[in-house]
């Protein structure tokens, strides 16, 4: 990574650690990958931070279980369509929850793209996202009454 | 008022494998809600305990006319976590099959729109015809039409065989021929023009919000590419532009489409040319080093990512695919509120969206 390719990433990650102060921890992995992880009483400040600074839209929301570490963690991915220096960047705004209770504020008003991609986290790993407009299931059929099917305790049989 | 709900599926010609619930007032929409997941196997969970070879064929296969860049989103965070660099012939191999594969999916996307949701037989006939002489080159290629699993990490599989690049530069020779003809009948086509043009209409700040991706957020005006904006592969040596228009509506996003094909010819024909002498793959270890990555791609349907984190045994952690048709939903229901229902086929297949790819 060059210090030319990297000034714009490490502008934004000079930017965002200004505005959301020692409560995140900011990083740049490398050129165009940028990482930020915030407390859940951050995670709406956070967005709506990033969303003026350009971020406009979501490219993906993912949510992953690290059990060991007894926690759920949902990234947002996000990228810009109106910035033309930040087209190439994907910022991952990382929120970290608890596992025995998952939840945090929805993002759809911050983020409109987010609106099927935390309908999926939700069913998959159980996130509860506070304020969602339609927070029903998405992809498993309506009669599943497991446990969320992405959480590593759902084992399959077949393939264990 | 008295309103009217209609299920529009889930069986399958006209609105893929899902269903759309409308709720009409005489034959305006009042609102849709698309209703997926009628082909969800789990794909991600399965991947989980396969070891990351395995996933490939099972991977690639949500989407069957776009396999190749599904594989190449796929190994493309392994590599970036690894460590292992492609080696440039390695690189441009997988680019001929990545356009080959978009002009065969684009002819099939405008085939369907043009051909099976508005009536006109003969663009069906058209696309899929010439569609099969690109499947013919990619059965060349990888030794299957559709499903290549052609691309492991490191690399590709095969190097290209004897007589490939004549008959490359032959088969794009001919379906430039035909685009004039497709032109002639399709695109100067009143009766055509006079479908889709002005029918959900997506201006730019709405397609922004939504966050849509490829032909659909290009049709309103967002010149955007992965290609161009975070070039992989060999996007950085090869001169092509990026097709845009500012209409948004489903003529646009079908134009964008046809235009493509243009470029990827263009693509296609400075590839096989400037085509290094060299490796095609590197040694790349069955394992998934500790770490995650991101990929990102753009596929026909718009950019592809896949978001793998690695606890560096063989089987990877968590694999996220987010793929351009599941982006594309948010547009679905937003276009079609407020449209009469028999404009909804035209909406739907502007949209070129494949249901498979987006329920995983």
């Amino acid at each position: 990574m060059t210090a030319e390719h990297s000034a714009i990433e490490l502008d934004i990650a000079a930017i965002v650690r200004e505005q959301l102060g020692n409560a995140t921890q900011v990083k740049v992995d490398r050129k165009g990958r940028v990482s930020v992880i915030v407390p859940r009483e951050f995670a709406r400040d956070a967005a709506v931070g990033l969303q003026r600074l350009g971020f406009d839209h979501a490219i993906a929301v993912s949510g992953v279980d690290y059990r060991s570490e007894k926690r759920i963690e949902v990234v947002y991915f996000l990228s810009s369509y109106s910035r033309d220096d930040l087209t190439h960047v994907v910022l991952s705004l990382k929120v970290q929850l608890d596992r025995e209770n998952p939840s945090m504020p929805t993002l759809t008003a911050v983020w409109e793209s987010v609106n099927f991609f935390e309908r999926e986290a939700y069913e998959m790993f159980g996130v509860n996202f506070e304020g969602h407009p339609n927070l029903q299931k998405l992809l498993l059929q309506d009669n599943w009454d497991g446990p969320p099917p992405m959480r590593k305790d759902l084992k399959i049989p077949e393939l264990a | 008022m008295s309103t009217l709900d209609l299920n529009v599926g889930p069986q399958h010609p006209g609105s893929g494998h899902m269903r759309i619930m409308v709720r009409t007032d005489g034959d305006l929409i009042v609102e849709a809600t698309p209703d997926i997941g009628y082909v969800h196997r789990g794909c991600e969970k399965i991947a989980e305990s396969r070891n990351i070879i395995k996933n490939i064929p099972m991977l690639c296969r949500p989407n069957i006319a776009d396999d190749s860049h599904l594989n190449w989103s796929y190994v493309a965070p392994i590599e970036e976590l690894q460590g292992v660099e492609v080696p440039e012939r390695g690189r441009y191999i997988r680019t001929i099959l990545c356009e080959i594969n978009r002009i065969a999916s684009h002819l099939y996307g405008m085939s369907i729109m043009a051909g099976i949701f508005s009536g006109h037989t003969t663009m069906y006939m058209f696309g899929f015809g010439d569609r099969e002489l690109l499947l013919d080159l990619a059965e060349m290629l990888t030794g299957a039409r559709l499903t290549f699993s052609f691309f492991v990490p490191g690399g590709v599989r095969r190097d290209l065989p004897k007589g490939f690049k004549e008959k490359l530069l032959e088969t794009l020779d001919h379906i430039e021929r035909r685009l004039p003809a497709i032109d002639r009948i399709f695109v100067s086509n009143p009766v055509f023009i006079e479908r889709a043009r002005g029918v959900g209409i997506l201006r730019r700040e709405h397609a922004i919000r939504l966050g849509v991706v490829g032909p659909v957020v290009r049709g309103s005006g967002v010149r955007c590419d992965v290609r161009k904006d975070a070039p992989y592969g060999v996007y950085d040596n090869v001169d092509f532009e990026i097709p845009a228009l500012k209409e948004g509506d489903s003529l646009s996003r079908w134009l964008v489409r046809f235009e493509e094909i243009k470029q990827s010819i263009s693509i296609l024909r400075q590839v096989i040319r400037d085509i290094p002498k060299g490796p095609i793959a590197r040694k790349s270890p069955i394992v998934v080093p500790k770490g995650e990555a991101i990929s990102r791609i753009e596929s026909s349907r718009g950019e592809i990512n896949h978001y793998i984190v690695g606890d560096g045994s063989d089987k990877p952690y968590r694999v996220k695919m987010n793929t351009g048709s599941f982006k594309n939903l948010s547009a679905l229901p937003f276009l079609l509120k407020g449209a009469r229902i028999g404009d909804m086929p035209i909406i739907y297949g502007s949209l070129d969206y494949w249901p498979v790819e987006a329920d995983r």
